[in-house]
């Protein structure tokens, strides 16, 4: 190639420095593996093969600007034509739009990635056996889904993910944000019931959730959802909160979020680690966990308010209003049963030594059973300790809680 | 059967004597003629020679693809295409119908099927000039329809039209020649040793016109008299190689004469455009001559042949070349360009 032609080509494959970790073509969806495996042809020298991956890919979705851009570049290569791109403005904003798409999805997420065997140290623990949770990676627009397999909690696909035009961080309506924390989807919603806008389906989420209230945040609205059909992807900043997913990507996560139940983390630091590091952390707030079960289950009334930060509020009441209700009720009965099932455990993108606990937990008292989803804030202070920062239950219905 | 008449060849070599003034032997073959009127433009004229020797020889391959021309000259699209489909059908290895079918496709819009023909025409002959450069332009529009659908640019606002070349005769390669001896191109003059200086020629984009014999049929064994203008002719030659690989167009266009006409029809002004778009396309173009030698054809005529040896960042390719000289008492001017096989 011409050092003296202004070729995008050559941009795009100096984005490149390393090889492309195995584990992400392996669980990337085929539209984007094909795209990846025509990037590394063409950085190994095999032009003619990544014309022809690409050929194949663009007939397939012609949609996908970026390897439409991508495959301009090798025929105009291949023409001797000076690059396609040079009669274009080099700041036109679709070029530019195309070039960060490209930039994320092979540079940001092949070089960065997950490395095999590695978990996101946001999950320090999930229930279950078939549990999932989906993790986003907000700075590098991708969407990680983990499920416990056999032996442990394993990486099972990755998307490229859209998410706000002025990046994450939301606090409040209007902000263009996509917030950080750890949401539910409310419900599905498919897509021939919402506009075009949405593609293929949506999955509202419940922000602003107990901490982002407990801050002060506002907004509303944000959604995981789809793309027009015009479009293949949208560019890596471009919503107004909502996290996008090309139209068969967002299909694929029916299989792997239950609304209501299945934690979606937005995060703004994602790291990959070996399960191992995140053993001792999670079994010391399991046996905390178990412990303010205990003295529940004790009526130890005082050891129980002592795993509660003197800054706790619950429905309205502080600490101390806290404390004088449950030694009220407690006080009341004779036998107090409570037991924790279905436990997932998750670090609090955003916060320094948060920790957000959510089980199911039975209660049974002498004259009072019920099954609820409880969601606990989990807060060290600087003596080291952790304690409840909030909390806030949902009852579940009988029928669905005896499982 | 092909009848390929050298002498014929002497009659047509110089853009100035397509028919003018001059008697067509009463034993020129048909084909020749009717490549003749199509070069003076008499299409319908050209079409009825052709379909009344196609009666007597309706295998005849020369003449079937001459009429595929001459269909495409009418704007009979469809017929011309199954022209060229069935001649290629019968003569797989002929790589003409092809790049003619390209070139069809091409103006048709359809710059995937027109890339298949130019392939199948490069797998019968890999160094194919016209044919790899009407494959850089058929690249160069694929590239730029993909280019649109990138940045959603409207489709319809093409921006530059790749109009391929087309090729105006077959060779006599891959047929049986009813001709006389294969391309000895030697005679008169002794080339001066083809020192491959510098640049060489491009590969015609012109479409070629290939004869596999050449040479008038007495070509005039260029004794003494001819050593000035041999001199002349092979520098010429050498210059004119070495204008286009230092990619001097004006330098180059400046080698041909006045009345120069591309072998496959294209205008002056058309023809000059398209070469000065070939030449400046590529980043560096080397072109080698070598093995030249000239012939004088007739008193005011001169023949070059050579071998042509071109490559660029973009292709690369060898071939057989002829200029036609015409040399009106001072300058030597170019007057017919193309390939032997």
């Amino acid at each position: 190639m011409s050092s003296r032609r202004h070729h995008v080509l050559g941009i795009l494959l100096t984005v490149l420095a390393g090889a492309l970790p195995e584990v992400h073509a392996a669980t990337a969806p085929p539209v984007e593996s094909e795209f990846l495996q025509a990037v590394e042809a063409l950085r190994a020298g095999r032009a003619s093969d990544a014309q022809d991956l690409l050929a194949t890919l663009v007939r397939r979705e012609p949609q996908f600007r970026v390897a439409q851009l991508l495959y301009a570049e090798v025929l105009a290569s291949r023409s001797g034509e000076k690059s396609a791109v040079a009669s274009v403005a080099p700041n036109s904003p679709q070029l530019k739009e195309l070039l960060d798409e490209y930039r994320v999805r092979v540079q940001d997420t092949v070089l960065q990635g997950p490395p095999v065997g590695a978990v996101p140290d946001a999950v320090l623990g999930l229930s279950g056996v078939h549990r999932t949770a989906i993790i986003v990676d907000l700075p590098r627009s991708r969407l990680y889904v983990l499920a416990t397999q056999g032996n442990g909690l394993q990486l099972v696909s990755n998307y490229y993910a859209s998410i706000a035009r002025n990046g994450y961080g939301k606090s409040t309506a209007g902000d263009l944000r996509t917030p950080v924390g750890v949401y539910h989807a409310t419900t599905f919603e498919p897509g021939n019931v919402l506009p075009p806008f949405y593609g293929s389906g949506a999955f509202p989420l419940d922000y602003p959730n107990l901490w982002d209230r407990m801050l002060g945040r506002t907004g509303h609205g944000i959604w995981l959802h789809g793309v027009p059909v015009s479009t293949y992807a949208r560019p890596p900043r471009t919503s107004e909160g909502c996290v996008v997913l090309a139209n068969e990507d967002l299909l694929a996560l029916r299989s792997w979020i239950v609304p209501g139940d299945t934690p979606v983390v937005f995060s703004d630091s994602l790291r990959w680690t070996a399960p191992a590091t995140l053993a001792s952390q999670r079994s010391e707030l399991v046996r905390r966990i178990d412990n303010w079960r205990a003295r529940w289950s004790e009526r130890d009334t005082d050891g129980y308010l002592g795993f509660y930060a003197t800054d706790f509020h619950s429905d309205g009441m502080n600490l101390s209003q806290f404390g004088r209700y449950k030694r009220a009720v407690n006080a009341a009965k004779r036998r107090i049963d409570v037991h924790i099932r279905d436990l997932d455990l998750l670090r609090y993108p955003g916060e320094k030594d948060l920790v957000l606990a959510e089980f199911t937990q039975d209660y049974r008292s002498d004259n009072f059973a019920t099954v609820a989803r409880k969601q606990q804030f989990w807060q060290r202070g600087s003596d080291g300790e952790w304690r409840i920062i909030r909390e806030l239950s949902r009852e579940l219905p009988q029928s669905i809680a005896r499982n | 059967m092909i009848c390929r008449h050298r002498f014929v060849l002497g009659i047509l070599a110089g853009a100035a004597a397509f028919g003018i003034g001059t008697p067509l032997s009463a034993l020129a073959g048909a084909v020749d003629e009717a490549h003749a009127l199509v070069q003076h433009g008499d299409f319908d004229g050209a079409l009825k020679k052709l379909d009344d020797f196609l009666a007597g020889s309706p295998k005849d391959a020369d003449a079937r693809f001459e009429r595929g021309v001459v269909l495409l000259k009418l704007n009979r699209t469809q017929d011309a295409i199954k022209t060229f489909t069935d001649l290629a059908h019968d003569y797989p290895k002929l790589p003409e119908p092809y790049n003619n079918l390209a070139v069809i496709y091409a103006q048709q819009g359809d710059y995937e099927k027109a890339r298949d023909q130019l392939e199948a025409a490069l797998a019968t002959a890999p160094s194919y000039a016209t044919a790899h450069e009407n494959l850089g332009d058929v690249y160069a529009a694929l590239a730029s329809a993909a280019y649109n659908r990138a940045l959603m640019l409207d489709q319809n606002n093409a921006g530059v039209r790749y109009k391929l070349s087309l090729i105006g005769r077959l060779s006599g390669g891959a047929t049986p020649t009813g001709g006389k001896e294969p391309a000895a191109m030697a005679v008169a003059s002794t080339a001066p040793a083809p020192a491959p200086a510098a640049p060489a020629a491009e590969p015609p984009v012109v479409a070629e016109e290939s004869f596999a014999t050449t040479a008038a049929p007495a070509p005039a064994a260029a004794t003494g008299e001819g050593d000035a203008v041999t001199t002349a002719a092979t520098a010429l030659v050498k210059s004119w190689a070495e204008a286009w690989a230092s990619k001097n167009v004006d330098g180059y266009l400046s080698y041909y004469a006045a009345d120069f006409a591309a072998e496959d029809g294209l205008s002056r002004s058309t023809w000059e455009q398209q070469r000065r778009e070939r030449i400046q396309r590529p980043a560096h173009i080397s072109v080698k001559v070598s093995k030249i030698s000239i012939a004088r054809v007739d008193a005011t005529h001169l023949r070059a042949t050579f071998s042509q040896d071109y490559r660029s960042d973009i292709t690369s390719n060898h071939a057989r070349k002829a200029l036609d000289l015409a040399d009106n008492g001072g300058d030597l001017k170019i007057t017919r360009e193309y390939t032997t096989r």
